[in-house]
């Protein structure tokens, strides 16, 4: 039984076309979750490289979220597309793939789609002040937002960080303008003399450009770290 | 040592003449502050793109930067002079360069080095900022993408030349944290 057969089968309502000679499969978004473990466990897709958001303005359900995976053995490639209306969300796939943290993360930044499950569901690349989502047709190409403050010291999975008073903990931020990291990333972590406690990675913003699919080479050098 | 000239007072301390024409000269305060301030500049690299990497071989031996004094590269803006801002400056960064250029002590100069630094560079759009004169008092833009280590040096030169002639800097009056330009 061939792939198309076996998740037939398993999913309703899936849309299979092709693409530079990969599948490209459509389905709803209440089917994703069971889709992707299929495709996880079943299958062997087991490599998540990326998801992205698109924003078709024309379209009744206006954002798609594609997600590219690769299966390990065969080396084949497999888009699935999800589309959604403004307003509703898309189940979060961390559960299964924690790459896809960061991912749905920059999709709801960029595009403003909303991940259901995802463990921290807030931006990711643009600053804390920021309005709108870039990535939209909507939103003008050259429209800047000035950050005028700096965020206190907090760590990104733990917003309600506090330095222990009785502990002689120090939190020291290593990056972005370190020739290491060059902007793409910086570590917040917090140490206890030299040892480090714990450590956050941050992805900063450099080389991500306005056009309308956002998957470039240098971007996912960026969020892949 | 040659014979005394003619037109020196033959009763004058002949060691004193001697002495003087072998290490002093006569100058005024704030050339000689200048001059030593022009051969000390310590960078403090912030490199955030792949002006980063070009700056790194200006600081290197081909290019060599020590060459005109400025070798010591400050990690800690409280111990450096000189701002090299070498790469794009995003937004989300701007405030953290903002706050790097208040801990450094005067005098303080600024080189933005290439297109990004000195006007944002091709990226125009939401998350770059068009150039960090916005932001901070620039005194020296060098152009590139990224510069060669030379136009480098050259900028490096300019700010020296600033400091030598003790060069009028207006864009440093009125600065005030966190004002866009």
């Amino acid at each position: 039984m061939n792939l198309h057969e076996q998740l037939n089968a398993k999913i309703p309502g899936l849309v299979w076309e092709k693409s530079f000679g990969d599948d490209v499969v459509a389905v709803k978004p209440e089917n994703l979750y069971e889709l992707a473990e299929h495709l996880k466990t079943g299958s062997h897709f087991d490599f998540l490289m990326n998801i992205t958001g698109t924003d078709y303005p024309g379209k009744e359900k206006r954002f798609e979220s594609s997600y590219e995976f690769f299966h390990s053995k065969t080396y084949k490639r497999l888009r699935v597309k999800t589309s959604v209306a403004e307003g509703e969300n898309i189940p979060s796939l961390v559960s299964l793939w924690r790459g896809a943290n960061w991912f749905e993360r920059e999709v709801y930044d960029m595009i403003g789609i909303k991940f259901d499950g995802h463990p921290n569901m807030s931006r990711i690349l643009t600053h804390h002040q920021f309005v709108g989502h870039p990535l939209r047709k909507d939103y003008p190409a050259d429209r800047q937002q000035h950050c005028t403050e700096s965020m206190p010291i907090h760590f990104d999975d733990d917003m309600d960080y506090k330095p222990d008073p009785n502990k002689n903990l120090v939190p020291i931020n290593i990056g972005p303008a370190h020739p290491a990291t060059h902007g793409t990333l910086r570590v917040m972590c917090e140490l206890d003399g030299e040892k480090v406690n714990r450590a956050n990675v941050v992805p900063q913003i450099v080389q991500a450009t306005k056009i309308g699919d956002f998957s470039l080479v240098q971007r996912q050098d960026l969020i892949l770290g | 040592m040659s014979a005394v000239t003619s037109t020196e007072n033959p009763n004058q301390d002949r060691s004193l003449v001697e002495d003087g024409r072998s290490f002093a000269f006569t100058t005024k305060l704030e050339s000689i502050v200048a001059w030593g301030r022009k051969n000390s500049l310590w960078p403090m690299p912030y490199g955030t793109a792949c002006c980063g990497i070009e700056m790194m071989s200006v600081m290197g031996p081909r290019y060599d930067l020590a060459r005109f004094g400025a070798e010591v590269v400050r990690f800690s803006p409280r111990q450096a002079d000189l701002l090299l801002v070498a790469g794009t400056i995003t937004e989300k960064m701007a405030p953290v360069i903002v706050k790097i250029y208040q801990q450094m002590l005067e005098p303080k100069y600024v080189i933005a080095m290439g297109a990004c630094a000195s006007s944002g560079g091709f990226y125009r759009a939401y998350h770059v900022l068009q150039g960090v004169d916005k932001i901070i008092p620039t005194d020296v833009y060098v152009p590139g993408c990224p510069p060669t280590p030379e136009a480098v040096l050259d900028g490096v030169m300019t700010v020296q030349k600033m400091i030598q002639e003790n060069h009028p800097r207006p864009w440093t009056k009125n600065w005030k944290a966190g004002e866009y330009r």
